[in-house]
């Protein structure tokens, strides 16, 4: 049984994040501010979604917010979602931002 | 519909794992009628619509029931609440109607009745079938 409760690792040098279990509005805050040290990130931002099992809008609404932030220094990655997680991020138009999604190989 | 034996389930409106049970809830009613794709799609459209009956109707009680005809699940979501709708901030970053879209994009068919100052309660029904 897959731990659904929403955790946030930040790499090292700042440059990404883990996240895993379940990304909903109500842990929306808790999110922003596990992540708000990658808004003042200097280039590429690369978030490891492939332990993610659940997105929502209040999710897209925080990668768009992040992409906004970085975008004028870097390009915001997200990495390795599961295939119903890629078919969120695609009808919610996240590749017609610049965003790139990726599959965990490419890395 | 023919109703299928699924009582309504009630959550509170400011319990912090609502939308967490009502996944559980609607994921194990579906799962014998529909495939794993669309049981997540059902699922992110029913989290949706009880993500914006907490954020905005002013709500205490949400309610979700699972009815089955044939090939098709069909969720109802009801709140005591009034329905705010705004229109779309093009600068803003809201959020609501990304929920909107993305709940609409997820089902085969949907309906939504606002609740109104003058008769509060919204009821929106999801609609998913079996491919």
């Amino acid at each position: 049984m897959v731990d659904d409760a929403f955790r946030v690792e930040l790499s090292d040098d700042l440059d990404g994040a883990r996240l895993s279990g379940e990304f909903d509005l109500l842990v929306y805050e808790k999110a922003d501010v596990a992540l708000s040290p990658l808004f003042d990130a200097p280039g590429d931002v690369t978030l490891d979604v492939s332990d993610l099992t659940f997105i929502d809008s209040s999710g897209i609404r925080l990668f768009v917010r992040l992409e906004r932030a970085i975008r004028d220094r870097g390009v915001l990655h997200l990495r390795g979602p599961s295939p119903h997680i890629t078919r969120v991020f695609q009808v919610a138009g996240l590749p017609d931002l610049g965003i790139v999604i990726e599959d965990a190989r490419d890395a | 519909m023919p109703d299928t034996g699924y009582a309504t389930q009630s959550y509170e409106a400011e319990s912090r794992s609502l939308l967490s049970d009502v996944r559980r809830f609607v994921a194990a009613a579906s799962e014998p009628y529909l495939e794993q794709p669309s049981v997540h799609d059902l699922v992110l459209a029913v989290t949706e619509a009880c993500a914006n009956a907490i954020r905005h109707s002013g709500t205490a009680e949400v309610r979700v029931s699972v009815h089955v005809d044939g090939r098709c699940v069909e969720i109802v979501v009801e709140d005591d609440g009034v329905y705010r709708m705004t229109l779309p901030v093009v600068e803003g970053d809201a959020g609501s109607h990304r929920g909107m879209y993305l709940m609409a994009a997820m089902v085969d068919d949907f309906s939504l009745h606002r609740g109104t100052d003058a008769r509060a309660g919204t009821t929106v029904r999801l609609l998913k079938c079996a491919s």
